[in-house]
């Protein structure tokens, strides 16, 4: 076990500003730090692609669009836990889109393990829920832009994401076009 | 439109110092920022219980599209700051998508996904529950969010917590 300390702050300058104006009629300094107790630690830097049709379809160079990067409940199980205890249970993740090219961007699924009713089944949940489709019309695709689809969130070259997982689901990342690498850190909570 | 500079730091100490150990034999010590074109800005210190609050409405604030964003302007969705500011309970968080997942029905999606309820409240322990992430007293969470769903808060206890969030539109 050990201590590791994120810290995240924001600025933004006013916006009477002529460089970078802010979205306030102020100044904004803000910054926020913790402690967080973990064990296991987990870095990859993922190189990701655009869908192309299937769910899990290769590429011509083997990489795999709607990548999974994470299994929920594989990871939790292989810690010896097949509980979801909320709190206790779950991770610190770290995700950067690490592309410096316009439109490489990467669309992130948090895919949930629970199903809600449909209208003639009840409430479900799975150990194994399915993961995005390809971009084929009307699907669950990162890409489409309705309320069908999976996509949870979009990162734009630079930009990152950190947020504790309780592992209740999987994540899936594709990519908008090209190959931008995603870097993914995973931090067990101890 | 405006900018803003969010930063993120992370460090950790040698798993063989004596104050606050790390996970490695290493001392790590990363940094990595960006600037955002955003827009409108939200933010609101919220009490949630153990009832599950809706914190934010993504059809509604996104107009009802999930409208993928690109590096061009004008694109939906959001970047979100979430904090529990309380000092003793968690609060659990849901990232209720807007896809309905198909069990044997046919496969839709709404701009009003069902609530927390009964086995998918954000406080159980089985698979069946809706709850994304855990936020100890103190903890944060920093992500983009393409409002393809809604955003619920529910506290561990009913002594309940605050939640404070910033929400910063794309601009």
């Amino acid at each position: 076990m050990g201590k590791i300390t994120p810290t995240i702050s924001f600025t933004s300058n006013s916006d009477s500003v002529t460089t970078n104006a802010g979205p306030n009629s102020f100044a904004v300094v803000a910054s926020i730090s913790d402690s967080l107790s973990v064990d296991l630690m987990e870095q990859r830097l993922i190189e990701t692609i655009a869908g192309t049709g299937s769910a899990a379809q290769s590429s011509s160079a083997g990489l795999i669009a709607s990548h999974k990067i994470l299994d929920g409940h594989d990871v939790m199980t292989a810690a010896g836990s097949d509980v979801w205890t909320p709190g206790t249970v779950g991770c610190y993740i770290f995700l950067r889109n690490n592309s410096s090219t316009t439109n490489e961007n990467i669309y992130i699924s948090i895919v949930s393990n629970s199903n809600p009713a449909g209208s003639s089944d009840g409430i479900t949940g799975s150990d194994d829920p399915v993961g995005p489709a390809g971009p084929d019309a009307n699907t669950t695709s990162p890409t489409e832009t309705d309320n069908k689809t999976l996509r949870t969130f979009t990162l734009l070259p630079g930009e990152f994401a950190w947020f504790p997982f309780d592992y209740t689901g999987d994540i899936y990342c594709e990519a908008a076009t090209g190959t931008p690498a995603l870097e993914y850190w995973r931090w067990d909570k101890a | 439109m405006a900018t803003i500079k969010p930063t993120i730091t992370l460090t950790a100490n040698k798993s063989s110092a004596t104050s606050n150990p790390g996970p490695l034999s290493v001392a790590l010590s990363l940094s990595t920022n960006d600037l955002l074109t955003v827009d409108t800005v939200q933010s609101e210190i919220v009490s949630v219980g153990t009832t599950p609050v809706l914190l934010l409405d993504g059809s509604a604030i996104g107009g009802g599209t999930e409208t993928k964003s690109t590096g061009a302007t004008n694109g939906v969705g959001s970047f979100l700051y979430l904090k529990n500011t309380g000092t003793a309970k968690a609060v659990y968080i849901g990232v209720v998508p807007s896809h309905v997942a198909a069990n044997s029905d046919t496969m839709t999606g709404t701009d009003t996904p069902t609530a927390p309820t009964g086995a998918s409240l954000l406080s159980a322990e089985t698979n069946v529950t809706l709850r994304t992430m855990s936020l100890r007293p103190g903890e944060f969470a920093w992500l983009p969010w393409d409002y393809a769903g809604d955003i619920y808060a529910e506290c561990e206890h009913s002594d309940a917590t605050t939640l404070e969030y910033w929400l910063f539109d794309r601009g």
